[in-house]
């Protein structure tokens, strides 16, 4: 049976909120969507990790769990989004296009990378889920397009179970798209798209 | 030694639990299921590298903190294999916070991240020891002393090592042997993000009579010997692997 891959807003929304309302032991009634998950809930990197692995879960995706800047620099050139741990201005302009859901005035002055996790909210996790769930579509039909490496079966699904595409014919499994190439390659393309080589 | 037996590590991706699965790998089990969390990558690495030593293995992601998660990795250990021989419980992850500081939750959550996984995925085990078994559990020696924002992962530390002396009498007659190993400061990818981490690594060489701080190849021997025949007469110890830092400290 073909799976549904792509969701609405408010269906991502629904279970993002539901898995952040459980690693915080909150209602889901008590969780504003605006809310920084660290100032407003005191939520810590185990909450993080906890709320990435069951969004991960549910939406069979792979969030990117590396510093994206950095991942990006590291193919376009070291120092240019972040210098001493302090965002450059090219790198301000990357993130207030990356995270639209972020009040842009956030993105000026003096921003420095580990303060980045404080801007962590459910609508970033919203914005993330369905950033990737566009991208594992698209891997879908590029996938059936190809077929399948193995037996060139065109009959390629989305698991219900795990994070990869399965060939109907000879059970190749291939896995989604990795979150941190995603969203480099987003980096990338906005950087790009500034004007840049 | 492990000929036929299968082994279950969790948190194997890296560091220690990476260790102790290409340790246990030498001994040519059966088969490796990786237990790891959020990386990916680095857990097909280690699976890549199991099976470079001719060790069928398999990546399993499941957050121990979460019941029905972990409930599901046994079940595909199950499903796979129909038995389980050698359960290392390494995952771990915590907060980190001063003793004033440490809310309810984090507490919550840092038991249930360790102490209680570790409880129910023995439990989950034993299940599956069906010809008897070995269980390790991971500790440190923030379960002993203090270490600066280790009081809720030293407590549950603490609660692992209580928790194995327990498991240790009451799974003896399935022949399932329990105990623990407790490190030092172990030299790993997850210890160099510690802010201090550089003087905390002077300070301990400093007072350890090996001169250095252990690697995790270190803990995974002794892990391997736990897991061993001729460990079955030692039962529900905590063994501390720390080059005799302990001992002068």
């Amino acid at each position: 049976m073909l799976e549904q891959v792509t969701l609405s807003q408010a269906e991502v929304e629904t279970t993002v909120i539901d898995a952040v309302a459980r690693s915080l032991l909150l209602k889901p009634s008590e969780i504003a969507v605006n809310a920084s998950l660290q100032d407003a809930y005191g939520a810590e990197s185990l909450d993080m990790l906890e709320i990435a692995f069951s969004l991960e879960r549910a939406f069979r995706i792979r969030l990117p769990h590396e510093n994206i800047l950095r991942g990006a620099e590291e193919q376009l050139g070291e120092g240019i989004f972040v210098r001493q741990g302090i965002l450059t201005e090219q790198g301000l302009q990357i993130l207030r296009r990356l995270r639209p859901e972020i009040d842009a005035s956030l993105f000026t002055g003096t921003v420095r990378v580990h303060e980045l996790g404080r801007l962590m909210t459910v609508q970033t996790f919203v914005r993330l889920a369905l950033r990737l769930l566009e991208a594992k579509e698209e891997a879908l039909v590029a996938l059936r397009a190809a077929g399948c490496a193995k037996c060139g079966s065109h009959a390629i699904f989305a698991s219900q179970k795990a994070a990869e595409f399965v060939c109907q014919d000879c059970s190749a499994a291939y896995p989604v798209p990795n979150g941190d190439a995603v969203l480099v390659e987003d980096v990338s393309e906005i950087y790009r798209e500034n004007g840049r080589p | 030694m492990l000929a036929g037996k299968v082994v279950l590590v969790t948190g194997a991706s890296r560091g220690i639990g990476r260790a102790i699965a290409l340790r246990l790998a030498r001994e040519t089990p059966a088969h490796i299921f990786v237990g790891y969390c959020l990386h990916h990558d680095a857990a097909a690495e280690t699976v890549a590298a199991i099976e470079r030593a001719n060790v069928p293995a398999t990546a399993i992601a499941a957050d121990v903190g979460q019941v029905e998660f972990l409930e599901e990795m046994f079940q595909t250990i199950g499903d796979r294999c129909g038995r389980l021989d050698v359960f290392v419980s390494n995952a771990a992850r915590a907060s980190f916070r001063p003793a004033e500081e440490t809310t309810a939750r984090a507490w919550e959550r840092t038991m249930d991240i360790n102490a209680r996984a570790f409880l129910l995925a023995s439990q989950l085990s034993a299940q599956l020891m069906t010809e008897g078994g070995s269980i390790v559990g991971l500790s440190s020696l923030g379960s002993h002393f203090y270490a600066p924002g280790y009081l809720a992962l030293g407590a549950a530390k603490a609660a692992i090592e209580a928790t194995a002396r327990y498991l240790a009498v009451e799974l003896a007659p399935k022949n399932i042997n329990v105990n623990v190993v407790c490190g030092g400061l172990i030299e790993t990818e997850t210890a160099r993000l510690h802010p201090r981490y550089e003087e905390l690594k002077r300070a301990v060489i400093s007072r350890t009579p090996e001169g250095r701080v252990g690697t995790p190849d270190d803990l995974a021997g002794v892990v391997a010997f736990l897991c061993s025949p001729e460990a079955r007469w030692i039962r529900g110890q905590t063994i501390v692997v720390d080059g005799g830092f302990s001992l002068v400290s």
